[in-house]
C-alpha cells in the first residue's frame, strides 16, 4: 500500500496532474528514452569487455595449445634421441659415421624437421651426421656442449646461430652412456625454429603472429619477421616476457610481443620442457571493428526508438489528444450555449466513441435547447390572446409543423360534449381530409374513441407505430379506412389539456408524410405544450372573470340613468381605454343635495382592474354619503381623505352647483379642473386645487367658489380625455377649451360628442370620463315640471318654482305662500294618490298680467283627507290662494290654483 | 337627508328649542322626535323659535298642534317665537295658530310669559 502510494506520490511529483497530456507524454518519453539509452550503454559496455575478455581467453587457449604442441614437440625430440643414446650405447661399437650415420639418417629423415643429428666425441668433435655433413666439426665452445661435458644428462640450448646457415638454432644434446655409467660420446640434434613454427602457424588463424622467446628473453622466432636481425632479438626486458619466463600465462592487451605498433591481444605461454615462452596475438581491430558494428546497431536501434516514439507521439497527439483537446473546446462552448460543429474523427475506437458520444449529447441539448425555446415561444403565443378559443386555435398553428404532420384540437364544451375545435395540417391541401376524418367521430363503446378516453382519463395516450391491421380493425367503414390510407397514419399522440384537474380539452398529433415516430420523449412534450395551453386558458378565463366582475362593478357605480332635474340637462359619457387594457378606476356621479343644489363629482382612483374598481365604489358611497348630509366640498374632500387614511391614491373634484344663484362652489383633489363654458361660449377652466387624496392626512381641502352666467354649461372629465401620449397636459387643455367654446350652443349630449371626438385620443391608453350639466335660465312666462311623486321632490318643486317666481318679479312672501300651496297640493298628491313608486306628478305654472296660475296633475284617485289636521292642507291651500279648484275623475286628480301677485312686491 | 335643524338649550329655566331651515312632509317625523323629548316632566313648558325657519306647511303646523297637545296632557306650557316679518306670519293667522299656541316675537318675552 505504501509503496504503491510513494509511487503514486512519486509519478505525481515527476508528473503533475495540471501538467496537460501532451506535456506528460513528452516527459515520459524522454525520461523513457534516457533510461533506454543509458541502458543500451552499459550493456554495449558489457558486451565490449565480455567480447574483450572472450577474445582474450580463445587466444589464450589457443596460446596454451600451442604451448603444448611445442612442448609435445620437443618432450619427443628428448625421448627419441634418449632412445637412440641408449640404443648406441648398448652396441658398444666405435662411434663413427660408418657405423651410426645410417640409423642417424634413418631418425632425421623420419623426423624431417631435424636439420642436424650428430655424435660428438667427449671432446666435442662431431665423429657422425645424419646428413654426413659438418663431420670434425669442433662444438666443444658450444654453453650446451660445455654442460654435456661437466655431466648434465640432457640439455637444451638457447638460440644460437648454426654452424652452417648461420641461421637461428635450437640443439639438444645428451651422453651415450658408455661401459661403466660414463658417457663416452653425446647426441646432439638440432632444429629450425622456423620450421617447426611454420608448421604449427599453418593451424592458426590468418591474421595472428606467434612468437617463440627462450629461456633468456631471445626471440627464437616471430611471425612478424622470421628473419628478425639478431640484434633486434631480445626481448629479455619486456614486462610481459618477463613475467611468462617466470612461469606464468600472461595475457596481453595492446601491443603485440614483440610490438609492431599495431594494438593487438593474445597470451604469453611458459613451455615446461623448456622453460621457454611461445607468445600469441591477434590483431585488436577487427574485434574493435565487430564492436563498433554493434554499437552502431545499437545507436541505431536507439534511433529507430526514437523516431519510433516521436512517430507515436506525433500520432498520440495528431488522433487522441488534438481531438480530445477539440472535444474538450466544444464540451465548454455547449456549455455555453453554443452548437459546436463536431467534424467526423478518424482516430482510436475510444476517441470515436468519445465524438459520437458528444455528437448525441450535444444534439441532446441542442434538441431539448429546442424544446425548451419551442415551449418558450409556445408560451408566449399562447399568452398572447386572452381569448380561451384563440389560444387553443393558435395551439394548432404552434404544433404543426413542428410537432405534426396534421392535428386536431378538442374542447370539452360547459355541457361536457368534446366538440373538435381546429384543424392544421402541414399541407394545406389535406385539411379537407382531416376535417372529414375528425368528423367521423366514434360512437362504438367497444371501441371508445381516444381522444373521449383521454379526456376521460385525463391520461396521454401514446401510439408509436399503427401498424396496417390495426388501422383497417379500427376503421369502422371502407370509406375511413381509405380516408386514412389517403392521410397517411404513422404514429399519433393524444394529449388531454388539464386545467384543475380536469380535462378541459384534448391535442391529437397525427404523423403521416414525414414518417415521424413518437416517442416518450415526444410526448413529454406534448405534455409541456398542453401543460402550457392549460395555463394560458386558464389565465385567459381567469383574467375575464376578474375583468367581468370589475366591469360589472364599475357599471354598477356609474350612474346608468342620470337624475331628472327640473330645468336642467345632466349628460355623461364613459369611454374605456383600448380593449385588452383593465378596467380603470374613473367614475362620475351627480346627485341632488337636500337644499336642491346639484353635487358633481368626478373621480380617478389609482390603478386599474378589480382593486381600483372596488376602491372607486368605497369613495363614491362615502362622498355621497357626506354630501347628502350637507358638508360643503371642502370638508367632503378633508372627510374623505382621513377615511382613506393613505391606503389609496385618488382624485376627486367635487363641485356644488347652485342654480339660485349661479354660482358653484367646489373642492379639487388633484383633479383636472372643471371647465364651464358660458352661453355665449366662453370657456374657461376654474383654477384651484390641492393634492390627490390620500397623498397626506394633514391635507384640508379649501373651497374655491366662482359665479357663472345663467345658462352656463359644467363640463367635469378625467385626464383620459385630455391625455395624449408625446403631448403636454396643457396642449390638451388648450384643445378642450378650444373645441368647447367652439361649440358651446350644441345641445349637451352633441357638445360630450364633440368634445370626445375632437380632444381625446382615437384609441385613449386610460378610460374617459365626462359629465356635464347645464342649467337653462327659465321661461318667465310659464314653468312645466314633472317630479316624481315622492317627499324628495318637495324641495325641488319650491326652490325651482321660487326661482321662477322670483324670475317673474314676485315678493318673498308670495314666493312663499304659493310654494306652501303648491307643496300642499303636491303632498296630497304623494300621501293620498299614488302607492306605485315611480309615479309621477305633472306641475305646470303660468303668469299672466300678474296673475298666477297653476295646474298640479296627478294619476292617482283622490282621496278624501282623514283625521282633524288632513284637512288643513286644503284650507291652507284655500286661505294661500285666490282660488283653488279640485278636479276628480277616473283618470286622476288635476288642483288648479290661482293667485295675483302683490303690487308692492313687483315693484 | 334633512334641510332642517333643531338645537335644544336647556340653560335657562325653560327649555327653548330653536328651529332651522325647511320643514316638509321629508323631515317632519325626525323634528318632531327631536321636539317631543325636548321637554322634562319638570319644566314648565317648552319654547319653540321658529325665526330660523325658512318654510313650514301644514305637516309644520301639524307637528306644532300635536306638540302643544301632549304638553297640555303633562300640565306643561307651550310657547312659540315667530318674528313679526316672518314669511311664515300670515300662515299661522291663516290657521288660527295663536288661538291655540301662543305666540311671541322673541324668546325673552315668550319666557318671561310662561314663568
Amino acid at each position: 500500500m505504501t509503496a504503491t502510494r510513494n509511487s503514486g506520490t512519486l509519478v505525481r511529483a515527476l508528473l503533475p496532474h495540471h501538467w496537460r497530456l501532451s506535456t506528460r507524454l513528452t516527459a515520459a518519453m524522454v525520461v523513457v528514452l534516457g533510461l533506454l539509452l543509458g541502458f543500451s550503454f552499459i550493456t554495449y559496455g558489457q558486451l565490449q569487455r565480455q567480447r574483450r575478455g572472450d577474445e582474450l581467453a580463445n587466444a589464450t587457449a589457443i596460446t596454451e595449445t600451442v604451448a603444448a604442441q611445442i612442448d609435445g614437440f620437443l618432450r619427443d625430440i628428448e625421448s627419441t634421441t634418449l632412445a637412440i643414446a641408449q640404443g648406441l650405447a648398448i652396441q658398444d661399437v666405435p662411434l663413427t659415421q660408418r657405423t651410426v650415420g645410417t640409423p642417424l639418417r634413418n631418425v632425421q629423415e623420419s623426423y624431417g624437421i631435424l636439420r642436424a643429428l650428430f655424435v660428438v666425441d667427449l671432446r666435442g668433435r662431431v665423429v657422425a651426421s645424419a646428413s654426413g655433413e659438418g663431420i670434425g666439426l669442433d662444438l666443444s665452445g658450444r654453453p650446451y656442449m660445455e654442460a654435456l661435458r661437466s655431466g648434465a644428462t640432457s640439455v637444451w640450448s638457447g638460440g644460437v646461430r648454426g654452424f652452417q646457415s648461420g641461421q637461428v638454432t635450437i640443439a639438444f644434446g645428451r651422453p651415450i652412456e658408455g661401459a661403466a655409467g660414463r658417457p663416452h660420446a653425446y647426441l646432439v640434434a638440432a632444429f629450425y625454429p622456423p620450421d617447426l613454427m611454420l608448421r604449427l602457424r599453418r593451424t592458426l588463424p590468418q591474421d595472428s603472429r606467434i612468437t617463440l622467446i627462450d629461456r633468456q628473453g631471445f626471440v627464437l622466432f616471430t611471425s612478424v619477421d622470421p628473419n628478425l636481425p639478431l640484434s633486434q632479438r631480445d626481448l629479455s626486458s619486456h614486462p610481459n616476457v618477463r613475467e611468462a619466463l617466470a612461469g606464468e600465462v600472461v595475457r596481453v592487451l595492446g601491443a603485440g610481443v614483440p610490438s609492431t605498433g599495431e594494438p593487438r591481444y593474445g597470451a604469453l605461454v611458459p613451455i615446461r620442457a623448456t622453460g621457454w615462452v611461445v607468445a600469441f596475438t591477434r590483431p585488436l581491430a577487427p574485434l574493435e571493428h565487430d564492436l563498433r558494428v554493434i554499437a552502431l546497431r545499437q545507436a541505431g536501434g536507439a534511433a529507430v526508438a526514437v523516431l519510433l516514439a516521436g512517430f507515436i507521439f506525433l500520432m498520440i497527439t495528431r488522433r487522441v489528444i488534438r481531438p480530445l483537446e477539440g472535444l474538450a473546446a466544444s464540451a465548454d462552448a455547449i456549455a455555453r450555449g453554443e452548437r459546436p460543429s463536431l467534424p467526423e474523427v478518424k482516430g482510436p475506437v475510444e476517441v470515436v466513441q468519445l465524438t459520437a458520444g458528444m455528437r448525441a449529447m450535444s444534439q441532446a441539448v441542442a434538441d431539448r435547447e429546442d424544446t425548451l425555446r419551442f415551449l418558450g415561444e409556445a408560451s408566449r403565443e399562447l399568452s398572447s390572446s386572452l381569448d380561451d378559443e384563440a389560444i387553443l386555435r393558435n395551439l394548432s398553428h404552434l404544433a404543426v409543423p413542428r410537432m405534426a404532420d396534421w392535428c386536431v384540437i378538442y374542447l370539452v364544451h360547459e355541457d361536457g360534449t368534446v366538440r373538435r375545435l381546429e384543424i392544421a395540417h402541414a399541407d394545406p391541401a389535406k385539411l379537407a381530409l382531416v376535417r372529414r376524418f375528425a368528423g367521423q367521430d366514434s360512437s362504438d363503446p367497444r371501441h371508445p374513441h381516444p381522444v373521449l378516453q383521454a379526456i376521460a382519463t385525463g391520461k396521454p395516450q401514446l401510439m408509436t407505430e399503427i401498424p396496417e391491421v390495426v388501422l383497417r380493425g379500427a376503421a369502422r367503414s371502407e370509406e375511413q379506412y381509405q380516408l386514412v390510407q389517403e392521410l397517411g397514419f404513422k404514429s399519433a399522440m393524444i394529449v388531454p389539456i388539464i386545467m384543475r384537474g380536469q380535462a378541459m380539452g384534448a391535442i391529437a398529433f397525427a404523423s403521416a408524410e414525414s414518417g415521424r415516430r413518437y416517442e416518450q420523449a415526444d410526448l413529454v412534450v406534448a405534455e409541456g405544450l398542453a401543460h402550457r395551453t392549460a395555463l394560458a386558458v386558464t389565465n385567459a378565463r381567469m383574467y375575464a372573470h376578474q375583468r367581468s366582475i370589475a366591469e360589472t362593478l364599475q357599471r354598477s357605480l356609474l350612474r346608468k340613468e342620470l337624475p331628472q332635474l327640473p330645468a336642467m340637462s345632466v349628460a355623461a359619457r364613459y369611454l374605456p381605454a383600448r380593449p385588452g387594457v383593465e378596467v380603470g378606476g374613473d367614475w362620475y356621479d351627480v346627485f341632488l343635495l337636500p337644499d336642491t343644489r346639484i353635487g358633481m363629482v368626478m373621480g380617478d382612483v389609482a390603478g386599474r382592474g378589480l382593486e381600483a374598481a372596488s376602491v372607486m365604489g368605497e369613495i363614491q358611497h362615502a362622498l355621497r354619503a357626506y354630501a347628502l348630509e350637507g358638508h360643503p366640498p371642502g370638508v367632503v374632500l378633508s372627510r374623505l381623505n382621513r377615511l382613506l387614511e393613505l391606503k389609496e391614491m385618488a382624485t376627486v373634484l367635487y363641485l356644488v352647483f347652485d342654480p339660485d344663484s349661479w354660482s358653484v362652489r367646489f373642492a379639487n383633489a388633484g383633479h383636472p379642473p372643471p371647465l364651464v363654458i358660458s352661453p355665449v361660449g366662453q370657456a374657461a377652466l376654474l383654477e384651484g386645487g390641492a393634492p390627490p387624496l390620500g397623498s397626506s392626512p394633514l391635507t384640508v381641502y379649501g373651497e374655491h367658489i366662482a359665479a357663472i352666467a345663467p345658462g352656463a354649461t359644467i363640463i367635469l372629465f378625467t385626464d383620459g380625455l385630455v391625455e395624449v401620449r408625446g403631448e403636454s397636459l396643457d396642449a390638451g387643455l388648450a384643445r378642450l377649451v378650444a373645441a368647447a367654446s367652439t361649440h358651446a350652443r350644441d345641445d349637451l349630449e352633441m357638445l360630450l360628442d364633440r368634445l370626445l371626438s375632437q380632444v381625446g385620443s382615437d384609441s385613449p391608453a386610460d378610460d374617459v370620463a365626462l359629465l356635464a350639466v347645464r342649467a337653462a335660465p327659465l321661461n318667465p312666462a310659464s314653468l312645466a315640471l314633472r317630479l316624481p311623486a315622492a317627499p324628495g321632490s318637495l324641495p325641488v318643486l319650491r326652490h325651482t318654482l321660487g326661482r321662477w317666481l322670483a324670475q317673474a318679479g314676485a315678493g318673498e312672501s308670495d314666493i312663499y305662500e304659493i310654494s306652501v300651496a303648491c307643496a300642499e297640493a303636491y303632498t296630497n298628491s304623494i300621501e293620498h294618490a299614488y302607492r306605485a313608486a315611480d309615479a309621477q306628478v305633472e306641475i305646470e305654472a303660468n303668469l299672466v298680467d300678474g296673475e298666477v296660475d297653476i295646474t298640479i296633475h296627478d294619476r292617482g284617485k283622490w282621496r278624501e283627507p282623514r283625521g282633524e289636521h288632513r284637512g288643513r292642507g286644503l284650507a291652507l291651500m284655500r286661505g294661500l290662494m285666490e282660488d283653488v279648484q279640485v278636479a276628480r275623475t277616473d283618470q286622476g286628480t288635476t288642483v288648479h290654483m290661482r293667485r295675483r301677485l302683490r303690487r308692492e312686491a313687483r315693484t | 337627508m334633512t334641510l332642517a335643524s333643531v338645537r335644544i338649550e336647556r340653560d335657562g329655566p325653560v327649555p327653548v328649542a330653536f328651529l332651522r331651515g325647511e320643514i316638509d312632509m321629508a323631515n317632519v317625523s325626525e323634528v318632531s322626535q327631536e321636539l317631543f323629548s325636548a321637554a322634562p316632566n319638570d319644566a314648565v313648558g317648552l319654547i319653540v323659535d321658529l325665526s330660523g325657519v325658512t318654510y313650514l306647511d301644514s305637516r309644520g303646523l301639524h307637528l306644532l298642534f300635536e306638540l302643544a297637545e301632549r304638553l297640555r296632557v303633562r300640565d306643561q306650557l307651550l310657547h312659540v317665537v315667530v318674528p313679526e316679518t316672518a314669511l311664515i306670519g300670515n300662515m299661522l293667522k291663516l290657521t288660527q295658530f295663536s288661538s291655540v299656541v301662543p305666540v311671541f316675537a322673541t324668546v325673552q318675552e315668550a319666557v318671561d310669559e310662561m314663568l
